[in-house]
């Protein structure tokens, strides 16, 4: 599977430093990718049973999509912040993409080759 | 439309009483407000026991166990306030999102509606609505009316999904638009 473009729009509150502000939304945008798509670690009811960094894998820059952002300013509003903010719906949107483009539903996480493969 | 409200404070237990965050509302003629349903997330004490299980039917929830609520409202908004808590966007806000963006899509799938109609069609916040026109904007993609059946023998297939969250004490929001390509024979 690859990753072939990832648009954002985001609601800015008032915006100060753009720059830094994009940098980011992308790190926030390949923290959620990398999430999504190859960290996985065992629950038990109700604690982390295991997980290893060493696993955590995170994306490569050859592995990101092209990103197009769009900022929406809110001088009306107060001061706010973004980082989290980009990282929330990348999970969602990368399964919806995979349910888009299989027609199936992959109920598995992380979305790594061999779940969606598994579902085609 | 869910809303995920994590409790700022520890839930206290006086006895066997949970205090539950202030759902005082106004009542109308019609009735109240909020219907409020309250729920234990990840508590061992009620975990699932088959029904020939020895201690199947020994174990009633109690209120202790009692740690969210759901709250939904006339206005068919679903508001889920749980104690739970978590540092930055760890995994239960994600997972939250991802069900429920999820489920929104397969039921636009199934339905034949494209996803985007769904959420402007279901989104009363004009911010909300702002943004994810603007990200199905910048990605271009087009209108999904069908579900599409996975070929095996296909070369690629190729799919976009669309997520909006809303997050934070400032209410930040984003939306987003992913593409993939899958190439089902790839190795």
């Amino acid at each position: 599977m690859t990753l072939t473009r990832a648009c954002s729009a985001f609601d800015c509150s008032r915006l100060r430093n753009i720059k830094e502000l994009v940098n980011q939304i992308e790190r926030a945008l390949v923290r959620g990718l990398s999430r999504a798509g190859h960290q996985q670690a065992s629950l038990d009811r109700e604690n982390v049973t295991r997980f290893n960094w060493n696993d955590a894998r995170i994306l490569t820059f050859a592995e990101l999509p092209p990103v197009r952002m769009h900022l929406i300013p809110r001088p009306d509003r107060p001061w706010g912040s973004l980082g989290d903010a980009g990282t929330v719906a990348t999970a969602a949107a990368l399964a919806n993409a995979v349910l888009d483009a299989t027609g199936k539903h992959c109920g598995h996480a992380p979305l790594d080759p061999n779940s969606v493969k598994a579902i085609i | 439309m869910l809303i995920v409200q994590p409790m700022e404070r520890t839930i206290h237990h006086a006895g066997s009483a949970v205090s539950a965050p202030d759902f005082s509302t106004q009542q109308s003629d019609e009735g109240p407000d909020l219907l409020v349903v309250g729920v234990a997330i990840g508590h061992s004490d009620v975990a699932p026991v088959a029904a020939d299980h020895p201690d199947a039917g020994e174990r009633p929830i109690t209120s202790e166990c009692l740690d969210s609520w759901l709250a939904i409202a006339r206005d068919d908004t679903v508001t889920l306030y749980t104690g739970k808590m978590e540092l930055g966007s760890s995994g239960r806000t994600v997972f939250t999102q991802l069900v429920a963006e999820y489920f929104m899509d397969e039921i636009t799938s199934a339905a034949g509606v494209d996803p985007l109609d769904f959420h402007l069609t279901n989104t009363p916040d004009a911010r909300d609505r702002d943004l994810l026109t603007t990200a199905v904007r910048l990605s271009a993609c087009q209108p999904i009316k069908a579900t599409k059946k996975a070929d095996a023998k296909a070369s690629t297939l190729t799919g976009c999904g669309i997520a909006m969250s809303r997050y934070g004490a400032r209410d930040e929001r984003s939306a987003l638009v992913i593409d993939v390509a899958i190439e089902p024979r790839a190795r």
